[in-house]
């Protein structure tokens, strides 16, 4: 007599346990959003010029004078915590299920290509309902913008989207080597270096002379993802004095895409050679 | 110490990595610092060194880079082999403190070298080289006493938590404090400066200058030994696993 086994498929939108632990720590990390969007108004005019500040990278646009040391933090702490919360998420994954998904698949790509769309899938998560709170509580608290030319769509299709996209794209192109790292080397190490090299970057840039970061900013990986360095009709109308000339979006997102790719298959290679015990 | 330990110490996976993180930003640093930043009319090198090398640069980049650096050491603690063949817990933690002594003077003169350059090969002004070697050497020093205590409280908090992650953190609100009281109106001066701040010496400084700066760091590290000693006591570093 033939036994069947009924086999039940894996709901691939469950939640599992590793998931939920994820889903907490980004309401966790969306909760630190809202409080900086909420302490965020302090010497700032209008709700506008705090998201450009913050969702536009304005901090970083000051045209050689050093960056205020508190705007930096407001601005990048959520970003900080995010990739902190989320850099063990491969190690965590593999740690959990790895020994036992590893000996029944024939390709370990595939573990990680479900695993990258999840990570994936967290980022988008985060930069848009991020970007959408900070922006539904600055205008509830300080009003609608202050420019009556501006009309609300026109703000969302050339400034909202274009940022909270470039900051999607710029945050996954820094989560794919961090968690690469922590998996390779360290929980910490992955955070750190990243993160270091990141900072460093938009640091020395901005607080460089216009000239300098006009001749770095376009080459550099790490600044792709600040939207008001960028040059478009919408930059050059309301953030002129930090706009670098011929840095387009297209060129960004062309760049960031390309780097999202060769991180991808950087990460396949080094999951293929990873040794499991 | 035997060479095999200080290899196992200094070239390892961690230490690469922290080095090649280092050497681009540097570079990076160099290609874009701007001639522009001395000013002429007021020539003093202490200030340019201080100005080159700024405390954002320290306390967000080289700091925990610097975390990174000193893991090997602690996990050189971990390890049964080591600590059995130092006979008793006390000489675990000397051992520690020479290691760390040891990494702070590399990372010292890592972070000071690019700081060196720029204000020897970017500035349009001519300095006294024996004014620039001075400052040079005396900043060392009280870098690698600043990184010695960074990599001291790293130990106590983690062979109290076993946790790396809140010792970094603790790390991290230590050396961010100095950033902190200058940037809140009303807490300059008042507030002590204990980190990065200590290592800033002004024009004209004399031996003496330095030694008075030292000090406080000298204590820091030496009751930060006498922690860790306390510790040492009533925790084991191995791993349970190894015993």
């Amino acid at each position: 007599m033939m036994v069947t086994y009924k086999v039940r498929k894996e709901k691939a939108h469950a939640l599992f346990p590793v998931q939920r632990v994820y889903a907490i720590r980004l309401c966790i990390v969306l909760a630190i959003c809202v409080l900086a969007g909420v302490l965020s108004p302090f010497g700032y005019h209008d709700s506008w010029s705090i998201l450009y500040q913050t969702l536009g990278g304005g901090v970083f646009a000051t045209d050689g004078s050093v960056p205020s040391a508190f705007a930096i933090l407001l601005c990048v702490t959520p970003t900080f915590i995010f990739c902190y919360l989320f850099s063990d998420y491969l190690r965590n994954s593999l740690e959990h299920a790895g020994a036992y998904v590893f000996t029944r698949t024939i390709k370990r790509g595939n573990w990680l290509r479900i695993r990258l769309i999840q990570l994936g899938g967290f980022v988008c998560a985060y930069s848009f309902s991020g970007g959408v709170f900070v922006g539904a509580l600055l205008f509830l608290q300080k009003g609608m913008l202050g420019d009556a030319t501006v009309q609300g769509w026109q703000v969302v299709f050339n400034f909202f989207l274009p940022a909270v996209t470039l900051n999607m794209l710029m945050l996954l192109a820094l989560l794919i080597p961090v968690n690469i790292l922590a998996l390779r080397l360290h929980p910490l190490a992955g955070f750190i270096t990243v993160m270091a090299f990141y900072f460093a970057s938009l640091l020395l840039c901005a607080s460089a002379p216009h000239s300098i970061t006009a001749n770095w900013a376009p080459l550099l990986p790490t600044t792709q993802g600040v939207f008001a360095w960028h040059d478009t009709v919408f930059t050059q109308i309301m953030f002129s004095p930090g706009v670098i000339e011929g840095f387009s979006l297209g060129q960004s997102y062309a760049y960031l895409l390309v780097l999202v790719a060769f991180e991808i298959v950087f990460s396949v290679v080094s999951i293929k050679r990873i040794e499991l015990l | 110490m035997s060479a095999y330990q200080l290899k196992c110490f200094l070239i390892n996976r961690l230490t690469i990595i922290v080095v090649v993180a280092i050497a681009l930003i540097q570079v990076y640093r160099f290609a874009t610092y701007d001639a522009l930043r001395f000013h002429v009319e007021n020539p003093d090198p202490f200030a340019f060194y201080f100005l080159v090398t700024p405390i954002e640069m320290i306390i967000f980049v080289m700091v925990p880079l610097y975390t990174i650096f000193s893991i090997p050491a602690i996990h050189m603690l971990e390890n049964a082999n080591f600590c059995t063949r130092l006979k008793n817990r006390e000489n675990t933690v000397y051992r520690y403190s020479l290691l760390v002594f040891l990494q702070a003077v590399i990372f010292a003169i890592f972070i000071n070298i690019m700081s060196l350059l720029i204000l020897l090969i970017k500035s349009p002004l001519v300095f006294d080289l024996t004014v620039i070697a001075f400052i040079s050497l005396a900043t060392i020093v009280l870098d690698t006493l600043f990184f010695s205590i960074c990599a001291l409280l790293l130990l106590a908090v983690y062979a109290l938590t076993k946790k790396i992650q809140l010792a970094a953190l603790v790390l991290f609100c230590y050396a961010i404090w100095d950033f902190l009281i200058d940037h809140i109106p009303g807490y300059v001066g008042i507030l002590p400066t204990i980190g990065w701040r200590l290592t800033e010496i002004q024009c004209p400084a004399s031996l003496y200058d330095v030694f008075v700066k030292a000090l406080p760091l000298l204590s820091l590290t030496a009751l930060l030994i006498w922690i860790n000693l306390l510790v040492a006591r009533h925790r084991d570093f191995a791993r349970a696993s190894e015993i």
